[in-house]
């Protein structure tokens, strides 16, 4: 990791300059510059199309940005595989869902804690101590992460079994275990019932007092709201307005974004 | 001595062309690898033995003989060896393409008695016409008008006609199409039919050109002209015809040039070439990956 | 016990066992590369015969020990799968299986025209190796092999790709390695498997190794259930022991099979075994006792 000046803590921990994503003929992104502090809870809102996955994908380094750049903890990560984004302290979930459907729920958290273990071919083949003792410690780990979401009993049920508000779960749980700085959460109340929801809010709320950063893209009003510390407002890959939540809702051009296309 | 090449090149690749578009327009609809096509095009070469040797028909009544039925046999393939397996994952649906090719291998072997090769009667005279440096023998221009001709055909009834539309929209975006009310069933039956009609003209071609046919014909020519439409673009009516042509070509060319042992990994040198290098072939589109 | 006895007194009742877990063991490589790790590989006979003829040229030419040959036979392979593992990072599902395809054609036509392998007319006089109890260890080794490394880390970041990749990434598994890696050692076994076959045959052709032997292991895979190692064992044993049964249908024998692979993709994709997780269900048994015995 790099430090510009001193050494400690970044200014800012998530930091995007101008940048621009474009599909064939088509601007998803257009010159986004964005900030996440850490410790917050920052959401991202707009109308659909607003390019907020887009934003995700660059960010996780699913794709890479026409022109920009997201730097992390201070180090420049552009253009750098998903993999190596993941190892550097950034996890995610998915808009879609993209849990490993025929597995169990234990085996898709322990995929999480993937790239912070070492047991390679070798280790595989042999099973020494080593391997036996990372292999426990990656179950426990899983099992806490699985506790945390509520999911622990469900353990050897295969994930594409579970319910649909049950699967976003375990995908936080999934993407927790590879302990990351920055939590990424694609749209995770979508298709949730109130209480769902409210349970949903405390844990990213206990997802924060983990020391978790949390960068989250909503369509729910209320949620964003309640649990925003920051948000920023995109229409047509542009960003309208940053703030605090009570600033944002009273800003006269989000209103007309939002009513313009129908509202929430 | 070239352009003689250039000139067999040119028949052998108009054959390829024929069976190659079969495969570009199924995989364009379904992205499907319909192994079992190259089957019907063997299949054509021997109901156009049968209809000339037995029932001594002219030829372009064996053609068109072979075609029919090779049509039919396409859309009974399809029934039944992929539409139970549209929805399932991608591998099925290959397996099952080459066990059904595997069946007609084997069925036609055993209605005809053994995997031996079966002459095929001089339908037209051995003539050869001569152009400056060139020879063309009868057959040869047979193939190149009857191919063009076909090849014209199916070009206006993709642009032209409702089906062809139909087709063509299924190819972009299937599950649209079928919101549009287009169906998809068949859509894809035809464009079976349609594949297994050009290919299945190719077999009689090929027939009369090698005078001698055999059930496991279909087996190299079949993965050859696979490679020729992948080259070409898959999915891609013109880059299919580009392929095949392309292809006949670089294996003529190639024999001519000492590598006549060689000749049958040219197809998939080029096939491993392109797909490294211009994946979506020299016509193809590319495709957009959204997560 | 008699029985026993007398049916492996029968030397082609061994032979037969034999050539099974020789193919067994190229089987349970494939199984790694399409069915662990989800990537198509229809030239897999192709990586049998790069193992076989390196390992036969190698016994025939140099006074090096079996085993020795054997292994660098197997590496031989590996070394092509790794080549192949490239196009994978590219190419999937149909491309990739096509290229495969290609690339187990091309080998064919190559070594048709080498002349050191004997060309179309083949290589002879490969010396006897091949024992049956060599090849029942070897049988044992790879199923405890792969047993090992599909339940492992490793093994989870397999299927992880297999499932799918682009979550797989975010997991932080670098897919690249991990594909050709699959490839090198799927392919390995299959080295390793063409030269104990090379030994015992003491005979190779070409011809032994296109795409119908690439199709064949294919089956054996698909029939037992992609993914699944007991799977694999019971297609490799029902397909490799039919022909001695089907023997009265000997021409009709290449349409049943075609037949059935139809009506298994229709019927039953997932094949005998697959979805069949023993380890799970074991698990499960498990389970409830250990939530009544103690806090969670």
């Amino acid at each position: 990791m790099r430090a510009t000046g001193a050494e400690g803590k970044q200014p800012h921990l998530l930091e995007l300059n101008e940048i621009t994503v474009q599909f064939g003929g088509l601007t998803a992104v257009d010159g986004l510059a964005l900030t996440v502090q850490e410790g917050q809870i920052a959401a991202l809102i707009g109308p659909n199309g607003a390019g907020k996955s887009t934003i995700f994908n660059v960010i996780s380094g699913i794709y890479r940005p026409n022109r920009g750049k997201v730097r992390f903890a201070g180090e420049e990560i552009t253009g750098l595989p998903a993999n190596a984004i993941t190892a550097r302290g950034i996890a995610r979930t998915f808009q879609n869902i993209r849990l490993f459907r025929a597995l169990t729920v234990l085996d898709n958290v322990k995929l999480g804690r993937h790239c912070r273990t070492r047991a390679g071919i070798l280790g595989s083949l042999l099973r020494g101590a080593r391997v036996r003792a990372e292999e426990q410690a990656i179950i426990d780990y899983a099992r806490r992460m699985l506790t945390m979401v509520g999911l622990d009993d469900k353990r050897e049920e295969i994930a594409g079994s579970l319910s649909y508000g049950e699967q976003r779960r375990l995908e936080i749980a999934r993407a927790m275990a590879s302990e990351p700085r920055l939590l990424l959460l694609d749209e995770p109340a979508a298709g949730m019932n109130p209480q769902e929801k409210v349970d949903l809010m405390c844990l990213v709320e206990g997802i924060r007092r983990l020391g978790v950063t949390v960068l989250l893209v909503e369509h729910d009003m209320k949620f964003v709201m309640s649990i925003s510390d920051t948000v920023a407002v995109l229409d047509y890959g542009r960003k309208i307005a940053a703030g605090s939540p009570v600033e944002v809702q009273q800003n006269p051009e989000v209103i007309a974004a939002y009513l313009g296309k129908g509202g929430d | 001595m070239f352009l003689q090449q250039l000139v067999n090149g040119l028949t052998l690749g108009t054959t390829y062309a024929l069976i190659a578009l079969g495969y570009t327009m199924v995989y364009g609809i379904i992205q499907l690898i319909n192994f079992a096509h190259g089957e019907v095009y063997m299949i054509g070469a021997f109901v156009g033995l049968i209809l000339v040797g037995v029932y001594q028909v002219n030829f372009v009544l064996a053609m068109v003989g072979a075609m029919a039925v090779c049509m039919v046999v396409a859309i009974l393939i399809e029934r039944i060896a992929y539409r139970p397996l549209r929805r399932s994952t991608r591998l099925a649906p290959l397996i099952s393409a080459i066990g059904m090719s595997t069946v007609l291998q084997t069925g036609v072997t055993l209605l005809r008695g053994g995997p031996n090769p079966l002459p095929f009667p001089h339908v037209v005279e051995d003539t050869v016409y001569v152009l400056g440096p060139v020879q063309f023998s009868l057959i040869q221009l047979l193939i190149l008008i009857v191919a063009a001709g076909l090849m014209i055909g199916l070009q206006y009834i993709v642009k032209y006609t409702r089906t062809g539309k139909a087709m063509r929209a299924a190819s972009e975006d299937f599950e649209t199409a079928q919101l549009m009310g287009i169906n998809v069933n068949r859509v894809i039956s035809f464009t079976f039919a349609l594949g297994a009609a050009l290919a299945g003209a190719g077999g009689v071609l090929v027939g009369m050109y090698f005078n001698s046919i055999h059930p496991f014909m279909g087996v190299s020519v079949g993965l050859k002209s696979f490679c020729a439409a992948v080259v070409g673009g898959i999915g891609s009516i013109p880059g299919a015809m580009l392929g095949g042509i392309f292809l006949g070509i670089a294996e003529v060319m190639g024999v001519a040039a000492g590598f006549d042992t060689y000749k049958e990994a040219i197809a998939f040198a080029l096939l491993i070439l392109v797909l490294l290098f211009r994946p979506t072939g020299i016509l193809g589109h590319p495709i957009q990956k959204k997560v | 016990m008699e029985i026993v006895r007398e049916f492996f007194s029968n030397p082609y009742y061994v032979q037969v066992m034999t050539l099974m877990g020789i193919f067994l063991i190229s089987a349970l490589g494939l199984n790694l590369i399409t069915g662990i790790t989800g990537q198509f590989s229809f030239g897999h006979a192709a990586f049998m015969s790069i193992g076989a003829y390196c390992s036969a040229l190698l016994s025939l030419h140099l006074p090096l020990p079996f085993l020795l040959n054997l292994v660098v036979g197997g590496i031989a392979a590996a070394l092509f799968g790794v080549l192949l593992g490239f196009p994978s990072l590219r190419l999937t599902g149909d491309y990739l299986g096509i290229t495969t395809l290609g690339f187990g054609e091309i080998v064919r036509v190559v070594f048709i025209n080498l002349k050191v392998t004997g060309g179309a007319r083949g290589l002879a006089g490969i010396p006897k190796e091949t024992a049956p109890w060599l090849v029942l260890i070897l049988v044992l080794a790879s199923l405890a092999a792969v047993y090992r490394l599909q339940y492992s880390r490793y093994g989870r970041a397999l299927t992880a790709i297999r499932e799918d990749e682009i979550a797989a990434e975010a997991m932080g598994i670098n897919t690249v390695r991990y594909k050709i890696q699959a490839f090198a050692l799927g392919t390995f076994f299959a080295g390793i498997s063409g030269g104990l076959f090379a030994h015992l045959i003491q005979y190779l052709n070409p011809s032994d190794f296109g795409f119908a032997r690439s199709f064949e292991i294919l089956n054996y895979v698909v029939l037992g259930g992609l993914g699944s190692i007991p799977g694999t064992v019971l297609g490799t044993a029902v397909l490799s022991l039919a022909p001695e049964f089907l023997r009265f249908v000997k021409d009709y024998r290449m349409l049943i099979y075609g037949g059935l692979m139809v009506a298994m993709m229709i019927f039953r994709p997932h094949g005998l075994l697959g979805g069949v997780d023993l380890q799970r269900w074991w698990r499960r048994w498990r389970q409830p006792r250990e939530m009544s015995g103690g806090a969670v």
